[in-house]
């Protein structure tokens, strides 16, 4: 909402300067986005500079076709001479002349003398685009006659203007308008506010209105209101200076005197208006109905569009003329040769008319107004000024009598609001008077007399939908007074302010991710549907079930994730993009399985890639491939770092190698998987491999947590280790030996390491000789050989029932 | 034998072990004047055959000697060793200025870093960090939060809604875990939700259709505005320095009455006091307490919630939007 301070001043006058009223403004809720001065910079007393003038003659100049040499009074006692170019100017006229060292709008440096073909040129006559005044540039601005020569031209015409640049919150639609504005100036600063005239003017038109024009309202639910009176004898034209710059000034183009006044009164009262031809609408009639389906209408801009019937039309006998509140049809619009107009105030269902711009891309001044519903009482106070303008600037008649049909307005309402409740909720004691002037001054009708505790307040229809409970007057008690003077104190202490277990993971796990050099990365959880397929997800596969977006941005983001793997390949494959050979990420994230009641299961998760070589990467190492060995150590890290034991065990997920991948056990329980990602996966997502991944489960690792640790006293006695050196055939996975090792072991064999691995020739084919280190000890005391030898011997028990032969 | 014998062994002995330049010349020395046959050796054997008057003083005078020549070995020894660790280690020289092994760190996400941070310094007012789910009730994301059917925010151009559950979303703020925290639990509520949320925006350098928030609330008995501001000079103070002065401007939210934006003074390119916009906070609504069962007239709660990724652009000077979601390593191992 762009306001002209002139024209707030016309109704409230705070003698602010303007940044001083913006700051009240900001202050008390209606922010002000920006101020901007338009027009003749006022600085330097720059204004003097433009005066009326007179132009005495107008002569044609002696050099040059399109010149002509004028002299003009300017209320000296010599007139002056002034070379104009515009094709216009004639003798007699009233003008807008700047005088040399003006600072025209726009201008970096001010008007000199000029010579123009030999003529010296002691100034400028000026078109309404010289002045920022409008977009008539098509020859100078004639001016009436009033004035006399001399006369400063700030005095005749707005030629400098400061507008403030508004947020208005959506709860307060009486805002969008001068007057709103001006009320909310007027509680803020206790300035006068000066009374508004919505009296009806004298109708002294012929005839009745129900003579020249009917209506009727279809679509009761959608048009609470719709009322219209008729002016005759209108001629159109354009609108007087003042009022064209006011409109250009809030951002609005001038059209006609007939559309300025509706536009104008709108920017005013709040309330949209609609000016048709009487004498094009078919039968005078209007009617308001929803439209049929695909029913076209060709709107002002000369596009055709088509209707259905969730859209309001205010149509004629015949056909739509108006998309309600939004966009007038080309065939109804006033124009030159407009005589009888027929005017329109209505409310409609904001929502109805916020589906149909949506729906058709159109915005206006109008429909952002109506969206957010307009009380009904509105329609005669705009009516009634608009009439009036209509009389004085279009020198029209106005038809007595008005079609109005509505449904019954909701009763004045009033709202209770306790003193102390006012305390309680802002934090300072608010003395009851002072509460009731703040209401007062916001037009509510305040009654602080019947009651001592509290005060009864009538809401104006304005804010009939914005004040309807107490809190709500005390919101405006406390915005108007300023919330500055608040003390700040901070709440007792009483939470219990710790992280839970899985918050104490979640941040452990990041931190140890971070510190083995892996960065963390944030991907869209938004993702295409396609990436099932790129992670060769069987077609059966339950993780192709997906919430699905009704309305999806594009393609790429379609579906919520069921897989953290995608969005980490589509960043290696970005980072790969710019010949980054190796690195490491890792998410914690979520991912989305569909339920039954249309919301999700929502799992966290910790995945993690390595892509390219892992390991020192210096002078005098060579780091490694990325492979299932560095996912595996990099999980079991993980869950480590978590106080979970893990051992890998074989995996068979489709995205990830064939016989390249594990999964993560503590106990009986899967924690994660570690793996080396498919290669036709990574063609999928255009990664260069090799890439390990690692995927923890959190929910299920945070459940593997184990209580404390219980010291135990392995300090005092010896740990005793026995090797065992076994062959046996490939594919019996290491981690079977080991764990059987261990079962069998317990509880002496504390500890079962794999610390040598061999194939070759010596084992033979198809086998593999593996080297194992049992640590055996009992907290507290020392074994026994017996013991030792009884332990290891089920040890060897065990291994050889799996297969092993054991050496040596 | 006499003694002056004595005397001349065992200076023999000490200058040639002094003169000894090496371990094995040590030895040699060692085994010529200590060993079976050494005169010292022979000296105290051969003490038996001396006369008894005689043998007291010569054998004294000869294990004197002894000491003194095993004294002198020793000491040499030590030299000689010292000398010749010396040299190996000189033999070991290296540029040491050359890099050290590697430890390459990776970072944490900017906006994790910031998270974390608002995160302890509200653990420390007795907060405790709470979510909920992304795919929301419409209920929840709106109605419970005092958005009226037919705001724009509740359309699909805005939000996005479940295919085929038009009552389902993605939430469009971390609010709706206020909601469910509210309906779980009694006063006092102490809470901080930060999340993942979802508009239907348009990715540029401001906007993102998956942004971060961060929601607080508190709701107990006898909390007032003075609170809610406390509370946010406190957070901003701690967070972005103490230094830094908050400004409440009365604004409009479905869900808090009084609402107002939470603006937090800082020095700009010029040199200039300035105010950003940094979060926006309120009283929770009555409507909003009594929707989820708590009594509005005996407990008052505020609210607060503010845009992580808007704070970790200004705390790391990252100046789009769209970097925080790039994942170019380029980018986030900047913030190791």
């Amino acid at each position: 909402m762009k306001v002209p301070m002139s024209w707030l001043a016309d109704h409230v006058d705070a003698g602010l300067a303007p940044d001083a009223l913006a700051r009240r403004l900001s202050g008390s809720g209606t922010l002000v986005e920006a101020i901007h001065a338009i027009g003749v910079p006022e600085a330097d007393g720059n204004l003097a500079a433009f005066r009326v003038g007179r132009v005495l003659s107008a002569e044609q100049h002696p050099n040059a076709d399109r010149l002509r040499v004028c002299t003009v009074d300017l209320g000296d006692r010599e007139p002056a001479t002034i070379v104009c170019g515009a094709p216009n100017v004639a003798a007699g006229q009233t003008v807008a002349v700047a005088l040399p060292g003006a600072l025209l709008p726009g201008a970096e440096k001010p008007l000199g003398v000029a010579k123009l073909r030999g003529v010296e040129s002691r100034g400028m006559i000026l078109s309404a685009t010289e002045l920022a005044l409008g977009a008539d540039s098509s020859g100078i601005m004639e001016l009436d006659e009033g004035p006399a020569p001399g006369t400063p031209l700030a005095e005749v015409l707005p030629i400098s203007e400061t507008v403030l640049e508004l947020e208005i919150t959506s709860n307060r639609p009486d805002c969008l308008s001068v007057r709103g504005v001006a009320r909310e100036v007027h509680a803020v600063t206790g300035a006068a506010l000066a009374p508004l005239d919505e009296s009806d003017p004298p109708a002294e038109g012929e005839g009745m209105v129900e003579d020249l024009a009917t209506l009727e309202i279809q679509a009761p639910d959608l048009c609470t209101r719709y009322m219209a009176r008729v002016l005759t004898d209108v001629v159109v034209g354009p609108s007087p200076a003042w009022m064209r710059s006011r409109l250009e000034a809030a951002g609005m183009r001038a059209i006609s005197n007939v559309v300025d006044v509706t536009n104008y009164v709108m920017l005013l009262t709040g309330q949209p208006l609609h000016a048709f031809d009487l004498d094009r609408l078919a039968g005078g009639r209007i009617v308001v109905r929803r439209a049929t389906e695909d029913e076209p209408i060709v709107t002002l801009d000369g596009v055709e569009r088509r209707l259905d019937p969730s859209m309001l039309a205010i149509c004629d006998a015949e056909r739509p003329a108006v998309i309600a509140g939004i966009f007038g049809a080309e065939f109804a619009e006033v124009s030159q040769g407009t005589r009888r107009v027929l005017l329109e105030a209505a409310t409609f269902d904001g929502p109805t008319i916020l589906n149909t711009s949506l729906a058709l891309g159109l915005r206006s001044e109008s429909s952002g107004r109506f969206e957010k519903g307009l009380p009904r009482a509105l329609p005669p106070r705009a009516m009634a000024i608009a009439c009036r303008l209509m009389i004085e600037l279009c020198g029209a008649r106005l038809v007595p009598g008005a079609l109005d049909e509505h449904q019954p307005g909701p009763e004045p309402s009033a709202v209770r609001m306790r003193h102390e409740r006012v305390g309680r909720i802002l934090g300072v004691d608010v003395a009851p008077e002072e509460s009731g002037a703040i209401l007062e001054r916001l037009g509510l009708g305040v009654d602080l007399a019947s009651e001592r505790e509290a005060l009864t307040a009538r809401i104006p229809f304005e804010r009939a939908s914005d004040l309807t409970r107490e809190i709500d007057l005390i919101e405006e008690v406390g915005r108007i007074r300023g919330l500055n003077d608040i003390p700040a104190e901070l709440p007792r202490l009483v939470g219990r302010g710790r992280l839970t277990p899985a918050q104490a993971i979640e941040r452990r796990l990041a931190r140890l991710c971070a510190d083995l050099g892996l960065s963390e990365a944030v991907t869209y959880r938004q993702v295409p549907e396609s990436d099932a397929d790129a992670l060769r997800l069987a077609a059966d596969d339950p993780r192709r079930q997906v919430v699905r977006m009704a309305h999806p941005m594009s393609a790429e983001m379609a579906v919520m994730r069921r897989s953290m793997l995608p969005g980490l390949l589509r960043a290696v494959a970005r980072n790969q993009s710019y010949q980054r050979a190796d690195g490491g990420l890792f998410e914690i994230g979520r991912t989305y399985a569909p339920r039954e009641d249309g919301q999700a299961d929502e799992r966290p998760w910790l995945a993690a890639v390595r892509f390219g070589r892992v390991g020192p990467d210096g002078w005098r190492d060579a780091p490694r491939p990325a492979d299932v060995f560095a996912a595996t150590g990099l999980a079991t890290a993980l869950a480590r770092a978590a106080g979970v034991r893990v051992e890998p065990a074989p995996n068979a997920a489709p995205y990830f190698h064939p016989v390249r991948q594990a999964r993560m056990n503590a106990g009986a329980t899967t924690v994660g998987w570690a793996a080396e990602v498919h290669p036709l996966v990574l063609r999928a997502f255009g990664v260069t491999g090799p890439v390990a991944a690692v995927v923890m489960d959190l929910e299920a690792l945070g459940g593997a947590v184990p209580g404390h640790p219980a010291y135990e006293d392995l300090l005092t006695v010896p740990v005793s280790q026995r090797d065992l050196a076994l062959v046996v055939p490939e594919g019996v996975p290491a981690a079977d030996l080991v764990g059987a090792a261990r079962d069998a072991g317990a509880p002496l064999v504390r500890e079962v390491r794999v610390f040598d691995r061999y194939s070759g020739e010596q084992v033979g084919e198809g086998h593999v000789s593996l080297a194992l280190r049992l640590s055996l000890a009992d907290p507290g005391r020392t074994l026994t050989d017996e013991e030792i030898e009884a332990a290891v011997g089920r040890v060897r028990d065990a291994l050889a029932s799996r297969g092993a032969h054991l050496r040596g | 034998m006499t003694d002056p014998d004595l005397a001349n062994i065992q200076e023999r002995a000490l200058a040639e072990i002094r003169a000894a330049a090496t371990l094995a010349e040590l030895e040699a020395a060692r085994v010529a004047h200590t060993g079976r046959r050494s005169p010292l050796a022979e000296t105290l054997a051969g003490i038996g055959g001396l006369p008894p008057d005689r043998r007291g003083v010569v054998g004294k005078a000869a294990n004197l000697a002894r000491r003194a020549v095993e004294q002198a070995l020793a000491t040499r020894t030590e030299e000689l060793e010292a000398e010749e660790m010396g040299a190996a280690l000189e033999r070991d020289a290296t540029d040491v200025t050359l890099p050290g092994d590697p430890h390459p760190l990776g970072a944490l996400h900017p906006i994790t870093q910031v998270r974390q941070e608002m995160e302890d310094i509200l653990l420390a007012l007795g907060y405790r960090i709470s979510d909920g789910p992304e795919v929301e009730t419409e209920w929840h994301n709106f109605t419970a939060l005092n958005t009226p059917a037919g705001h724009p925010a509740r359309s699909p151009s805005d939000t996005f809604f479940v295919d085929g559950r038009p009552d389902r979303m993605l939430r469009t703020q971390t609010s709706p875990v206020q909601v469910r925290e509210m309906q779980q639990s009694q006063p006092p509520i102490y809470l901080v939700a930060p999340g993942v949320v979802y508009r239907r925006d348009d990715i540029d350098a401001t906007h993102s259709p998956m942004f971060h928030q961060m929601e607080g609330l508190a709701v107990d008995e006898g909390l007032t505005m003075a609170h809610l501001k406390g509370t946010m000079l406190h957070f901003f103070r701690e967070l972005l320095g103490s230094e830094r002065e908050i400004l409440l401007q009365p604004h409009f939210f479905p869900f808090t009455e009084p609402s107002v934006d939470v603006q937090v003074s800082y020095i700009d390119k010029n040199g200039r006091p300035a105010w950003l916009e940094l979060a926006g906070a309120g009283m929770v609504d009555p409507n909003v307490l009594e929707s989820c069962g708590i009594d509005s007239e005996r407990y008052t709660g505020f609210a607060f919630g503010c845009g992580l990724d808007r704070i970790a652009m200004i705390r790391f000077g990252v100046p789009d939007l769209r970097l925080f979601f790039e994942n170019d390593l380029r980018f986030l191992e900047q913030f190791a």
